[in-house]
């Protein structure tokens, strides 16, 4: 059971971080495209007239595909100070209510997200810009983005309550605990090294 | 501990209040209390901020509600996630995470350096200065820190300034980053409130300077007290005006970014976009453009996308139901009619969010509260754009205060030679006291802030 949904976990995670990457750059993609459309429409009176829209589509995508990775890596923020002073075993158990939380949330989020497609798809609904977006395109990708998400954070609590059930205490910990200072500055001295490397 | 005590001492006069019969707890407001009550619960339980928010607002639907409010959640949070102003959000990370990675800020520090370095207090009013001028480039504290701290802490080695001083005036530095615009917290401010962000860059432009200016004083006063002269490097007039020329990307890059802004060329969104292209550009120049380089910024920037968007959303669905049940509303209308003046009532505001900021981070501290505080500030008669340059100092202060302050984190984790945390902290004090200095004066002179938003129209 518990190795089942480990490797389930590990899988999502691997899916998420693709998800992750590819939300990542559709926001390098996104500067490009705005930066040349208002160059353009400053220097040669051209755009692409559905900036706004598209643009914000990315947004929608972004947020939604990036979701997943920003849990495998404990980015989501919780107000911890008093968790991380709790004794293990208490500490174990809010692990668990807070992803419970998290997973109602989901919930509620996929399930209307799917249902605002759902309302596009029945009176095909278009945006009212130059290239008239089917809105069921964008709305889809974010809604799917949200699932998976949504997919991570039900495998995650699962896991967490089967490791509750077997008294794995420190296991729950690992998995949820908050990011270590040092996994943190970890982050910041990688990029600054990036940075001054000659 | 500090956070702790107001918060009681506000509950008790709240009770006194209640009692007394200046307040009736039935009704709305009543509802209210008791979500705030479900709320603390929530945070002291470690719940995540997102879905702490959510669940709120879930309930509130239930419970107060006969409507199916939560049917309309997929509408309202939808319609936030492809806001054109909030597409800034990311581009402004990403241009931080671009910088950050670019090298730049080398540059931009050394030649700040050979200027200040012979001023009583030496290499510390550089700290200060690089990172008000990064500010202007770039909308994140962290990101201000972090870059400007990589380049700064190798300068410090072997010398004998203060290790408590060095941090302290880069975190204080640092916690320019969202206040000298562009800044992010005034993006997600605009757009909650329906503000114009481009005039609440405006506003926050004197505020910022004067803030770095502050600090400038006080270092110089520090430098009296204990003078410590860089030696002179015997530089003539032409190496300093050649240094000169290793500002010219950041300048540059502060023109495609505030100066389209505040001619009007573009929108912060579009400017945003200019400067991560020009801030690619110029990491190509300096050979640093590399496929791994721009790999790592844009994972970075999607994780920190995704954890501002989720806390985003769950806010806006929040939101929702608390406008429809007419809450913010009924709350305002209670506040103005106290009996307090309404500086006052401003003063526990700040307060209260000097309070939360000790443990909460800025960010969500500001999304979490700004639906309910908002509509209490402008039923007070405060200007809005005065308030989000407030509140946005708050913000800063609730990132350099102990023991929940993430850009001291930062800075710990940073430092070469290994110290305590408390030498961060101690070092940090009086640049927070100067900082809360600054919300007085705005408090008694708003124009610091109103000036200019009103003579650019």
């Amino acid at each position: 059971m518990l190795a089942v949904l480990d490797r389930l976990r590990a899988w999502i995670e691997r899916v998420g971080y693709v998800m992750g990457c590819a939300a990542g750059w559709l926001f390098v993609v996104c500067a490009f495209f705005i930066s040349v459309d208002v160059l353009g429409r400053k220097f040669f009176g051209v755009s692409s007239k559905a900036t706004v829209e598209l643009t914000g589509y990315m947004l929608a995508f972004g947020i939604a595909w990036g979701l997943t990775d920003a849990l495998t890596t404990r980015c989501h923020i919780r107000v911890d100070v008093l968790v991380t002073r709790m004794p293990q075993g208490l500490r174990a158990y809010m692990h668990a209510l807070a992803l419970a939380f998290l997973v109602v949330l989901n919930f509620f989020f996929v399930w209307r997200g799917w249902a605002v497609v759902g309302e596009s798809w029945m009176f095909g609904a278009h945006d009212s810009s130059a290239i008239t977006t089917p809105l069921i395109i964008p709305q889809g990708l974010w809604a799917a983005g949200m699932t998976v998400f949504l997919f991570l954070s039900v495998t995650m609590l699962l896991e967490v309550i089967v490791l509750l059930v077997l008294g794995e205490r420190e296991r729950v910990d690992r998995l949820l605990g908050a990011r270590t200072l040092a996994e943190e500055t970890a982050e910041a001295l990688e990029a600054a090294a990036i940075a001054t490397r000659k | 501990m500090i956070a702790f005590f107001f918060l009681f001492i506000l509950t008790v006069v709240m009770l006194l209040l209640a009692a007394t019969g200046t307040v009736t707890m039935s009704g709305p407001i009543g509802g209210l209390a008791l979500l705030s009550l479900v709320f603390l619960v929530f945070f002291c339980a470690g719940i995540y901020v997102a879905a702490a928010l959510g669940v709120l607002g879930l309930l509130a639907g239930f419970v107060v509600s006969d409507r199916p409010l939560h049917l309309f959640i997929g509408e309202a949070i939808w319609i936030p996630s492809t806001n054109f102003v909030l597409v800034a959000v990311p581009l402004f990370i990403l241009m931080g995470e671009v910088l950050l990675r670019s090298g730049l800020s080398n540059k931009l520090y050394r030649a700040l350096n050979l200027w200040f370095r012979r001023l009583p207090g030496g290499l510390l009013h550089t700290n200060i200065l690089a990172c008000a001028v990064f500010s202007a480039i770039a909308g994140s504290s962290v990101a201000t820190a972090a870059t400007i701290g990589a380049v700064a802490l190798p300068y410090f080695e072997k010398t004998r300034y203060s290790q408590r001083m060095v941090l302290g005036s880069l975190a204080a530095g640092g916690a320019l980053g969202n206040l000298i615009p562009p800044g992010i917290t005034f993006i997600v401010y605009g757009l909650i409130t329906e503000t114009s962000v481009g005039k609440l860059y405006l506003a926050a432009f004197l505020p910022g300077f004067m803030l770095a200016g502050l600090f400038m004083v006080l270092i110089f006063v520090y430098g009296l007290i204990y003078p410590y002269r860089e030696e002179a490097l015997g530089l003539s007039w032409r190496d300093l005006l050649r240094s000169l020329l290793d500002l010219i990307p950041t300048a540059v890059l502060i023109i495609v970014v505030l100066g389209t802004i505040y001619l009007g060329l573009a929108t912060p969104t579009e400017s945003a976009a200019l400067g991560v292209v020009g801030a690619l550009i110029f990491a190509a120049i300096d050979r640093k453009l590399t496929l791994k380089m721009v790999h790592a910024a844009a994972e970075a920037t999607a994780r920190t996308t995704s954890l501002i968007g989720l806390i985003i959303l769950a806010a806006f669905a929040l939101n929702y139901v608390l406008t429809s049940l007419r809450l913010p509303q009924a709350l305002a209308a209670m506040v103005s009619g106290l009996a307090l003046p309404s500086w006052a009532v401003m003063s526990i505001i700040i307060g209260f969010y000097i309070a939360l900021g000790t443990f909460m981070e800025g960010f969500s501290m500001i999304i979490t509260t700004l639906p309910v505080v908002f509509p209490i500030v402008t039923a007070l008669g405060y200007d809005p754009i005065w308030f989000g340059v407030i509140i946005t100092m708050l913000v800063e202060i609730a990132l350099i205060s102990p023991p929940d302050g993430t850009v001291v984190y930062v800075l710990q984790g940073m430092r070469i030679t290994p110290g305590p945390i408390t030498d961060v902290f101690v070092g940090v004090t009086p640049f927070v006291l100067v900082y809360m200095v600054g919300v007085i004066l705005l408090m008694a002179f708003p124009d610091i802030a109103l000036w200019l938003p009103r003579i650019v129209k």
